[in-house]
């Protein structure tokens, strides 16, 4: 009986330590379980505008430039500036050399001289050739009118000669029709006479033969006339048309004539230079960019300088990614951030595709001396969308299979009873910038719990613990600026 | 030599009838990718045949650690089973010790209906009443609370019965006596009754304890709320990813009864036999 008693203390012994050791891994297991849980901030979604801040590197450059020109081949004396070396309105940039100057003076001169002479030869030649001229129409016009009178003649006379055959043909005809009556009345009568009277005939049948044959020569010989006078007075007024055409035109006089006006403009401004002893002086104060001459050479007939024009002012030239095209137009009110300072409400000028086009180049004019030249800078852009009802951190949204999602926290009932879990919620992004999305109010519950912020990675059905409202609010206040830290340091928040 | 080949016989049933515990043992310190390299066959239904190996490969502790201290769920449920276990037997040990006590004592009108209706009422599966039990429930308001499977635990008809059976077993001389000495009915039923039944009284408490320890219609039935969900429906579902946890967790939720067990076992082998015993 002892030994059963025993035995049995020994097992309830056994199960009390049991107890001990389940009740120790129980404070265990939830203490280890409260290390491995994610802990995360909420926040439920908002009503807010959803606002873009663009940044676009680039440098200030000047707006315009100018080209100092001077009259060619002149022989440089001295160069007065260099490059990158700001100039007055005025600044002696070179001197030319004064003989070299003189020299091109009078050769402009010479030259000029010569065409005054060219001129005066072509236009005693473009006379003579005049009178010639008239000559010739008048002769030509001469011989039309004698060729008009001599075919017309021969004409007249043709008709004379054709009608007088004509004539004498029609009195053989009557002579004939005579004879023929004469004859029909004696075969009627039967005189004797008839064979005499056929004889006639006969001779008066061969006689109206032959003026038949010479009335056909006349009309040849007129038809011969006419045709005679027609190419004749063809020939004779073509050649009056030569006459009239055969003066060519002649430019020559006009061209030198524009080489002269060319000279004295030429003149002028050597003249001017060689009265400012050679010197070339800046047209507007600026920047000298490049230096196209060298001493001892003669002067090109380009650009012997480039500078900058002050008063055309500077201007900040960018490049941005494509895709921000929609948040940028030209026109839009921007800022500059420089190293030293700010600019306010500058406006953006143009944006042209890159030759690349993958970037946009973004310029904007700058007030003059607001900046310097070469200066780095970053423009800054803020856009700000229509009014979202629904909007949440863009941390909050995560993607899988291209459907976007959130993680809700909803209180479940499970076996450590009731606790929050981690709900997938598929929503539809309306639009999202770098710090905020706006969701589709259909697929989002106003009064959701969206987890914002997590220690760790969270898969929908988590259990997940949620911090302290306090904590939280600071939590996303912390994870906000750090995303605009970022956002100014140029690093975008990729999610 | 006959000896031998008996004893040869009953150690290959022995170990036939242990070896889902055996099983429980092996599992218990073997890798997820070993259990599941034999068990995808029945689990992830692939072409071949589970196989098991008694001692493992490659043994690891990964289980024990990840039930101790990766599985909160598991000591929640422990102790809900705990709870429900305590109350349920202590319930039994008031209402139950006292009813057995007045049938085995005390004669009176309709005892045998009683009794007869005792009998009735153990013999129905929990099914058959599990109807009338949610309804009376509901009626209640102690559906989805601990109370719900602890209050028909309370009324259980199965330890009286037993109890009822050791009761019977004392000498009506003993009680004459106590009672010639001028002892209560109070005073008799705890110095005496108690006492001399002790061994069926262990006895039921040993095996409502095992009932209750593994019970899962009641719990599922009126227990909406996980948090109040007793060890036995943990790991409801089991998979090749987590068949060695499970395997771990259902070793640690069988000592405590295997514990119970040795602790009662002498005072059960009287209780079973004494259920067994006709009137």
């Amino acid at each position: 009986m002892k030994q059963k008693e025993n035995h049995t203390i020994f097992w309830i012994k056994a199960i009390l330590w049991l107890l001990l050791v389940i009740f120790i891994f129980t404070i265990a297991s939830r203490a280890a379980d409260s290390f491995t849980i994610a802990k995360v901030s909420i926040e439920n979604p908002s009503a807010r505008k959803i606002q873009y801040n663009i940044q676009i590197q680039g440098r200030v450059v000047k707006n315009r430039e100018l080209p100092v020109i001077t009259q060619p081949d002149i022989l440089i004396k001295s160069i007065l500036v260099n490059e990158g070396q700001r100039v007055q309105k005025g600044a002696v940039l070179a001197k030319l050399d004064i003989a070299s100057l003189n020299e091109c003076i009078n050769s402009i001169e010479s030259e000029k001289k010569i065409l005054r002479l060219q001129n005066k030869d072509l236009l005693a030649n473009r006379e003579q050739a005049e009178a010639q001229r008239n000559r010739n129409i008048a002769r030509a016009e001469q011989d039309l009118t004698q060729v008009q009178i001599q075919n017309k003649e021969a004409v007249l006379l043709a008709e004379k000669e054709l009608d007088r055959a004509q004539k004498a043909l029609e009195k053989q005809k009557t002579k004939l029709y005579k004879l023929k009556q004469k004859l029909d009345t004696a075969r009627k009568k039967n005189r004797q006479d008839i064979s005499s009277i056929l004889a006639k005939k006969k001779e008066q049948e061969s006689l109206v033969s032959a003026f038949k044959d010479d009335v056909s020569v006349k009309k040849k010989a007129l038809t011969a006339a006419r045709q005679t006078k027609k190419s004749e007075e063809k020939a004779a007024e073509r050649e009056v048309h030569d006459a009239y055409s055969e003066l060519s035109s002649d430019s020559s006089i006009d061209i030198n004539n524009i080489s002269i006006n060319n000279y004295n403009i030429q003149l002028k401004k050597l003249k001017k230079l060689k009265a400012q002893k050679g010197k070339v002086c800046a047209p507007a104060g600026g920047i000298i960019t490049a230096l196209m001459i060298t001493v001892g050479q003669k002067t090109p007939d380009t650009a012997i300088f480039t500078m900058t024009d002050d008063s055309a002012g500077l201007k900040f030239i960018g490049q941005m990614d494509a895709e921000d095209a929609r948040y940028v137009s030209a026109g839009d009110t921007v800022s500059l951030k420089l190293a030293d300072k700010n600019i306010n409400d500058i406006h953006i000028t143009s944006i042209e595709t890159d030759e690349s086009r993958e970037f946009l180049n973004v310029t904007a004019l700058l007030p003059a001396k607001m900046s310097s030249i070469g200066e780095s800078a970053v423009m800054e852009a803020v856009q700000m969308s229509g009014n979202y009802n629904c909007t949440v951190p863009a941390t909050a949204v995560y993607q899988e299979d291209s459907k976007n999602y959130v993680l809700v926290a909803e209180v479940e009932n499970t076996i450590m009873g009731s606790q929050d879990i981690a709900r997938k919620v598929e929503v539809e992004v309306l639009e999202k910038n770098n710090l905020y999305a706006a969701l589709d109010p259909d697929t989002l519950a106003n009064d959701s719990q969206v987890i914002i912020n997590t220690d760790r990675y969270v898969n929908p059905g988590d259990r997940i613990r949620i911090k302290s409202s306090g904590y939280s609010q600071s939590a996303s206040l912390l994870a906000h600026n750090l995303m605009l830290s970022q956002l100014f340091s140029g690093s975008l928040y990729s999610h | 030599m006959k000896q031998a080949a008996r004893i040869l016989i009953l150690a290959l049933f022995a170990i036939v009838a242990a070896s889902p515990v055996i099983f429980l043992l092996a599992g218990t310190f073997t890798g997820s990718s070993e259990i599941t390299g034999n068990i995808s066959a029945v689990l992830a239904k692939e072409d071949g045949y589970a196989r098991w190996n008694f001692i493992p490969q490659y043994p690891t502790m990964q289980n024990i650690v990840e039930l101790l201290l990766d599985a909160p769920e598991f000591f929640q449920m422990f102790w809900n089973s705990i709870k429900i276990v305590l109350f349920t037997i202590a319930g039994q040990l008031l209402f139950g010790m006292a009813a057995a006590w007045g049938m085995a004592c005390y004669n009176f009108r309709g005892k045998k209906y009683i009794y007869m209706l005792y009998i009735i009422m153990m013999m129905m599966p929990f099914q058959v009443t599990m109807l009338s039990e949610y309804l009376v429930l509901d009626k209640l308001k102690l559906l989805d609370t601990s109370a719900a499977v602890i209050l028909p635990g309370i009324f259980s008809t199965f330890p009286v019965f037993i109890m009822y059976r050791f009761f019977c077993g004392i000498p009506e001389s003993i009680i004459e006596a106590a009672k010639i000495d001028g002892a209560s009915e109070i005073q008799i039923f705890l110095r005496i009754g108690i006492p001399l039944g002790s061994s069926g009284i262990i006895s039921a408490v040993v095996l409502s304890f095992l009932e209750c320890w593994n019970m899962i219609e009641q719990p599922v039935t009126f227990l909406e709320s996980k948090n109040l969900w007793p060890l036995s429906l943990f790991l409801p579902e089991v998979n090749e990813n987590n068949a060695g946890f499970s395997l771990c967790a259902s070793f640690a939720a069988l000592l405590p009864a295997v514990f119970v067990f040795l602790a009662g076992q002498d005072y059960l082998e009287q209780g079973i036999s004494a259920s067994a015993s006709k009137e």
